[in-house]
């Protein structure tokens, strides 16, 4: 009996000591860990809206509103995580980017951010986080030349659809070769974000 | 040679993790569909085998045998944890590239294997070489099958695309089952081997992991089926 209390003791301690240690490292992490997903997060929207110079959260912004219009809409694996007003050097307004989150990945969640302008061209995404299959989905996440990503830019804001035998129209967008998948996850995540664009700039859910 | 070179050669080569033992088959299935991803994995293993090592190893007197599993566990997942947040908060680039790995790397019996079979009896110094030893052949291991699993799957290798074999990839060794299928092979090729070292009078140490068949190769066998070691 006594060796029981014995041993249950000494792995309380254990246990208690490596929950103190715990603790005090997430105290000492917690302001750099927010500060870096910060700096993510404005590099992804730097990404998609070179031209800014700040970006500003968009006044009343609520994530369950935005994301209920566009799961009206028909974009059930989509959420909307975040929206921010692109500003220029004086403080004018540019546009907007949009932070979308699609569960329909071949992998769990695609988070990426979509910069949208008031004269509605969209200026691409950028991903924030993904795990999609290496070689084939993660190609979701190239840039320059000739990538599936490089097809959302200059594009003009609408519904787009992904297509597997060459695009032809404006709406249309080349899947990535045998990752169809991930290309109608990121698609169908743009087309949320451009919904509720729609939204914002049709006077919805914000004035 | 002296002690701890000797844990570093018996890590790397003799004990081989991957190789050898069979230990930690299930990180290794899923994150060698790349080169780079073997060696990230296998280098945060590394991190984190060697802390636990030594922190077991400090306290292998003070943990009652009975109890000794659980306090394994929370000695491991503690330093995972401590490791994912620091890496997050320091080292944010780093963190975007290994961080779906480290969640699994509790998961990872190569750690509780280590120990159990070397740092709860051995000294600090011989378990933090133990742990090195360990986690390099770990990293060369998932390389090695992540370099086979790119090179067959997406014709590159460390990203880099290689002429003209990009355009003749098969796409399957780079999803799950090109897993099983190299690590089929791996362990066929294994068994041949183990086979002919005994024919020479040199055994090869006992697989450790669930690729033996049975739980009889493992260390931890009594504790999980409460049956006594041969």
């Amino acid at each position: 009996m006594n060796k029981l209390v014995k041993d249950a003791l000494v792995l309380t301690c254990i246990t208690v000591i490596a929950g103190f240690a715990l603790g005090l490292v997430y105290e000492i992490t917690k302001t750099p860990i927010a500060k870096a997903e910060e700096a993510a997060l404005q590099k992804a929207y730097q990404t998609v809206f070179a031209d800014a110079k700040s970006f500003e959260a968009l006044d009343g912004f609520d994530s369950n509103a935005a994301t209920k219009i566009v799961q009206d809409a028909g974009y059930t694996d989509d959420t909307i995580d975040n929206c921010v007003q692109a500003l220029d050097a004086s403080g004018n307004p540019l546009g907007y980017v949009i932070t979308v989150t699609s569960s329909a990945g071949y992998g769990g969640n695609i988070t990426f951010s979509v910069g949208i302008t008031n004269e509605s061209v969209i200026n691409g995404y950028s991903i924030t986080s993904i795990s999609e299959t290496a070689g084939l989905g993660m190609k979701a996440r190239d840039e320059g030349e000739g990538t599936f990503s490089s097809q959302f830019i200059n594009r003009n804001a609408e519904i787009f659809k992904v297509t597997k035998t060459g695009a032809h129209d404006s709406s249309e967008i080349d899947a990535i070769s045998a990752a169809t998948i991930t290309s109608k996850a990121v698609t169908n995540g743009v087309n949320a974000g451009v919904t509720y664009f729609n939204s914002l700039v049709g006077g919805g859910a914000n004035e | 040679m002296n002690k701890n070179l000797e844990r570093l050669y018996n890590g790397l080569w003799k004990e081989n993790p991957t190789f050898v033992l069979m230990l930690g088959m299930c990180p290794t299935l899923a994150v060698t569909t790349s080169a780079i991803n073997g060696i990230g994995m296998g280098l945060s293993t590394t991190v984190v085998l060697v802390l636990s090592n030594m922190m077991i190893s400090a306290l292998r007197n003070l943990i009652p045998d009975r109890v000794r599993m659980p306090a394994f566990i929370v000695v491991v997942a503690s330093f995972v944890t401590i490791v994912q947040f620091l890496m997050q908060g320091f080292l944010p680039s780093l963190y975007t590239s290994l961080g779906i790995y480290i969640p699994l790397i509790v998961v990872n019996c190569i750690i509780l294997g280590r120990a159990e079979s070397y740092a709860s009896k051995n000294p600090v110094i011989p378990s933090m070489f133990d742990g090195i030893g360990m986690g390099l052949g770990f990293t060369v291991g998932l390389t090695l099958i992540g370099i086979v699993r790119e090179v067959l799957g997406n014709g590159s290798i460390f990203d880099v695309a290689i002429k003209p074999l990009d355009n003749f990839h098969i796409t399957l060794f780079g999803l799950a089952p090109g897993a099983f299928i190299v690590l089929g092979f791996l362990v066929a090729l294994m068994n041949v081997v183990r086979r002919k070292m005994e024919e020479k009078g040199r055994p090869l140490a006992k697989a450790q992991g669930c690729l033996s068949g049975d739980c009889a190769g493992c260390t931890l066998s009594s504790a999980c089926t409460g049956k006594e070691e041969k």
